[in-house]
C-alpha cells in the first residue's frame, strides 16, 4: 500500500497534543521502583511519520517514567522498506528487532507463516479486554485463531465527493455503484480539466487492492474455502466490467495510486473518489487542498451483494527472533490498554476499540469517528488474501486486471488468465494440489 | 627489505612471513573479497536454498529450473531487449551526432556545450525518474501543453508507455556516450584526413571511411558499458511506472526486485538474478568477439588498399 507519510506534518497542535497526552498518562500511571529491575532495551521498527506511530513515540515517553529500566531505540523507514528489514533481518537470524511494525494487508499472512512474528495470546492479561476490540480489528489482527499483532491503525474505504458538484447536478450522494457510475458521468467535465471519478489504476498491487473492494459487492471472491480460484466468475466479470466503466470518466491516467487521488481531489481534477478513510485530513487541509470544506463523506457505494468496504491495518507485533519479549509485551499492553486510550487517541493515534468510539469526548473531538465506525462495522478482515503468498497474487491479479482496464485484453479473458495465475501461486506454495 | 623478506625476532624464532606485494595488495583485496565475491557467494548460496523456510533447506537447482517454466521471466527478458534496443540505438545515434558537433572546430562556445552535455547523466536515475512522470502527466505535465497532445497517458497507455521509458533513459544516457565518443575523435589523428582531403574525399566519405574504422573500439566499449547500464536499469521504471500498464514495462531488473523483495521470494530472485548475468556476460562476449573480428577483417592491408 502507499505509504501514507504524507498525512504526517508534526505541527504545534500534535506537538502540544503529544506532550499533553504524556502527561496525562504520567499523572494516571503508577511508577515503578527502578533499582529492582535490570535495564532492558526495546528496539522499535516502526512507519515514518504514521500518525500511530507519533502517537507510539509519544506513549513512549510517557512509558519512561511508568517503567525506567526500559530504554527505547526507535527505527522508522516507509513500509517497503520495514519489510525488508525484518525480513533480511529474520533470514539473517539476527534479532535486531523487538516489537515490528506489521501490514494487516500485505505482511501478516508471510510473517504468521514463515514464523516471523510470535502469537501473543499467552501474553495477554485478563484485564487487557481483547473483547473491547471492534470486531473488525480484532478480525484482522487475528490467523487461524492466533493473535499475531496489535492494530495500532485500522482504516476502511469511503466516498469522497464534491458536494457542490453534486449539488450543481442536481443528485444526492450516491448508495449504489450504478447511482456512484451516473454520478460520476454527471459531474464529467473533460473541457474544463474536471473528471467525475478518481480510482487506483497503476498496475499490480494497486488497483487489485481497489478493484478487490468491488469484486466482494458483486458477490465475487478471490478463492474459495478449499483454495480453488473463483476469478473466472460472472461475478467477478460484473465486477471488473464496473470498474472499468466508471473509469471512463477518470482523469486520463493509468498509472494512478492514493497520492495521485489526493492530488486530483485537492487540485479539482476529480470530483468524486472511493478511498481510504485517512484521506479526510489532507483534503481538509486548506493549506494544500483548494476545496477544504467542500467534500462530502459517505459509506462506500453498495454493489449487488451490498457494500463491502475495503478495510487495511497496520499492527505492531512481537519478533520471533526477540530476546525480550516479555518485556515487548509488557509496553505493548500498556499502550494500547483501555485505561491509555484517551491519551493514545489525543497523540494522534487511530481508535481500534470500542469504548473509544463511545468516549464523549472522543466523539466530540473527533465527530468523522461516527461515520468511521459505521464504515469499519462492514470491514471484511479477509479482505486481501492473508496468506505467505498475499503480494505476489494481489500483484499478478493487479497486472490482469490493468491489462483489462487499458484494453490490452477483454475483460474475461484478464480475468481468466489472473484465474490461472492464482491457482498456479497456491500451488506452488502447497495450498492447494 | 627483499620483498620475499620476513623478520626474526630477537629469540632467533621466525616470524610469520608476509612478502610485500600481499602488504601492498592486501586492502584492496580485502574490499574486493568482502564486497564483490563475498555478495556473490552468498547469491549463489541463497539460489540453491528454500530461503523462505526457517531451516532454509539446499534444494539444488530447483531454482533454475523453475526459471526454465517461467513466462513472467521470458516477458520481462522480451521487454528488456526490445527496451534495451531501443535506449542503446537511440542514445548511439544521439551521441555520435553530438559528438560529431562537438568536435567540430568551427563551433562557438565548444567548453560551455561540452559542460552543459554531462549534466544529464549525473542526476540520479530516481530524480530522472520523478521528473519524467511529472513533465509527461496527461493533465499537468508540459509535455502535453508544448507538443498540443492534449491527454496524452504517456506512462500509462500501452502505445507509450515503453517509449516513454525509453526516452527518458536516452535523455539520461545520451551525454555518457557523447562524452566517450568525443573523447574518441579529439583523440584520432589529423594526417589520414588532410590525406583524404587532398584525394577530393567529402565529409560523408571521410566519416565512413575514416572515423568509423578508427572509431571503432571507442564504440565497441561505448555500447558494451551502454548494454550494461540499459540492462541494469530499474529505478527509471520503477518510479515512472512500476511495471505497468499491464506489465509492459516490466524489465527483468523489476522482476527480480519484484520476486525477491515483494513476494519475499530472495531465493528465486537470486537465481534469476545469477542466470541474467551470466546470460548478458556470454551475449556481451559474443558481441565483443564478433564485432573485433571485423574489426580485424576491416584493417587486413587488402581492404585498405581497395578503399
Amino acid at each position: 500500500m502507499k505509504s501514507l507519510s504524507g498525512q504526517s506534518k508534526i505541527t504545534r497542535r500534535r506537538i502540544l497534543t503529544g506532550t499533553a497526552a504524556t502527561a496525562m498518562v504520567t499523572a494516571t500511571s503508577r511508577p515503578r521502583r527502578a533499582a529492582a529491575q535490570s535495564p532492558v532495551k526495546l528496539s522499535i521498527i516502526g512507519l515514518d511519520g504514521h500518525p500511530s506511530w507519533l502517537a507510539t513515540k509519544a506513549m513512549i515517553e510517557a512509558y519512561r517514567d511508568v517503567a525506567p529500566n526500559v530504554s527505547f531505540e526507535l527505527s522508522q523507514f516507509d513500509l517497503p522498506q520495514i519489510g525488508d528489514k525484518v525480513n533480511l533481518d529474520f533470514q539473517a537470524k539476527k534479532g535486531q528487532y523487538d516489537i515490528v511494525w506489521m501490514n494487516s494487508a500485505s505482511t501478516i499472512g508471510y510473517w504468521s507463516e514463515a514464523g516471523i512474528v510470535v502469537p501473543l495470546d499467552a501474553m495477554v492479561s485478563e484485564s487487557y479486554d481483547l473483547n473491547d476490540f471492534l470486531r473488525l480489528a480484532r478480525g484482522i489482527s487475528t490467523l487461524r485463531g492466533k493473535l499475531y499483532g496489535i492494530p495500532i491503525m485500522i482504516e476502511g474505504r469511503m466516498l469522497v465527493y464534491r458536494k457542490d458538484l453534486l449539488d450543481a447536478a442536481g443528485m444526492k450522494p450516491p448508495t449504489t455503484v450504478d447511482e456512484m457510475t451516473r454520478a460520476a458521468q454527471a459531474m464529467n467535465a473533460p473541457a474544463k480539466n474536471q473528471y467525475g471519478f478518481s480510482q487506483r489504476v497503476r498496475s499490480g498491487g494497486s488497483i487489485a487492492y481497489d478493484w478487490v473492494g468491488w469484486l466482494y459487492s458483486f458477490g465475487g471472491q478471490i478463492y474459495d474455502a478449499k483454495f480453488n480460484p473463483q476469478l473466472a466468475s460472472p461475478e467477478a466479470s460484473a465486477a471488473l466490467e464496473a470498474f472499468v466503466k466508471i473509469n471512463q470518466y477518470s482523469a486520463p491516467s493509468s498509472n494512478r495510486s492514493y497520492g495521485e487521488i489526493v492530488n486530483e481531489l485537492q487540485s479539482g481534477i476529480a470530483a468524486m473518489a472511493n478511498d481510504v478513510t485517512i484521506i479526510t485530513p489532507l483534503l481538509e487541509d486548506g493549506s494544500a487542498s483548494r476545496f477544504a470544506g467542500k467534500f462530502g463523506y459517505a459509506v462506500a457505494p453498495a454493489g449487488p451483494k451490498g457494500p463491502r468496504p475495503e478495510t487495511s491495518s497496520h499492527l505492531l507485533a512481537i519478533s520471533t527472533l526477540s530476546r525480550q519479549r516479555d518485556a515487548a509485551w509488557r509496553f505493548l499492553e500498556w499502550m494500547t490498554s483501555k485505561k491509555n486510550n484517551k491519551p493514545w487517541i489525543f497523540a494522534g493515534g487511530a481508535a481500534f476499540r470500542e469504548s473509544m468510539y463511545n468516549d464523549p469526548a472522543i466523539v466530540a473531538k473527533y465527530p468523522q469517528y461516527t461515520l468511521f465506525k459505521q464504515i469499519l462495522d462492514l470491514g471484511n478482515p479477509d479482505y486481501v488474501p492473508r496468506i505467505k503468498p498475499s503480494a505476489e497474487i494481489m500483484t499478478r491479479l493487479g497486472e490482469q486486471l490493468s491489462s483489462a482496464l487499458v484494453g490490452v485484453k477483454p475483460v474475461n479473458e484478464a480475468l481468466a488468465a489472473a484465474d490461472q495465475q492464482v491457482a498456479s501461486i497456491l500451488k506452488r506454495n502447497g495450498y492447494r494440489t | 627489505m627483499t620483498p620475499a623478506a620476513g623478520v626474526v625476532s630477537r629469540r632467533g624464532a621466525r616470524r610469520i612471513r608476509i612478502p610485500e606485494p600481499w602488504l601492498y595488495l592486501g586492502p584492496a583485496l580485502l574490499w574486493f573479497l568482502m564486497f564483490s565475491v563475498f555478495p556473490l557467494v552468498y547469491t549463489i548460496n541463497m539460489s540453491l536454498r528454500d530461503w523462505g523456510s526457517a531451516d532454509q533447506p539446499f534444494v539444488g537447482l530447483a531454482n533454475y529450473a523453475e526459471m526454465i517454466s517461467d513466462p513472467s521471466l521470458y516477458q520481462s527478458l522480451r521487454t528488456t531487449a526490445i527496451f534495451a534496443l531501443g535506449a542503446i540505438s537511440l542514445s548511439f545515434a544521439l551521441g555520435v551526432a553530438i559528438a560529431l558537433l562537438l568536435a567540430n572546430d568551427d563551433l562557438v562556445c565548444k567548453a560551455f556545450f561540452r559542460s552543459i552535455l554531462i549534466l544529464p547523466y549525473v542526476i540520479s536515475d530516481v530524480v530522472v525518474g520523478i521528473s519524467f512522470r511529472l513533465m509527461f502527466h496527461p493533465i499537468l505535465g508540459v509535455m502535453n501543453y508544448v507538443l498540443g497532445t492534449r491527454g496524452w497517458d504517456w506512462f500509462g497507455s500501452p502505445n507509450l508507455a515503453l517509449t516513454s521509458i525509453i526516452l527518458a533513459v536516452v535523455w539520461h544516457l545520451t551525454p555518457f556516450f557523447t562524452i566517450i565518443l568525443l573523447a574518441g575523435l579529439l583523440s584520432l589523428p589529423k594526417e589520414p584526413y588532410e590525406a583524404a582531403r587532398i584525394d577530393g574525399a567529402g565529409s560523408w566519405r571521410l566519416f565512413r571511411h575514416l572515423t568509423l574504422p578508427m572509431m571503432r573500439p571507442v564504440c565497441q566499449v561505448v555500447l558494451l558499458m551502454g548494454v550494461i547500464d540499459v540492462v541494469k536499469v530499474f529505478a527509471i521504471v520503477f518510479t515512472t511506472t512500476d511495471g505497468g500498464p499491464a506489465r509492459l514495462t516490466e524489465v527483468v531488473g523489476m522482476y527480480v526486485f519484484r520476486t525477491g523483495f515483494r513476494y519475499y521470494r530472495l531465493d528465486y530472485a537470486s537465481a534469476m538474478a545469477l542466470g541474467v548475468v551470466v546470460a548478458v556476460a556470454i551475449l556481451a562476449f559474443l558481441a565483443m568477439r564478433a564485432l573485433s573480428e571485423r574489426a580485424g577483417a576491416a584493417l587486413v592491408p587488402s581492404e585498405v588498399g581497395r578503399r
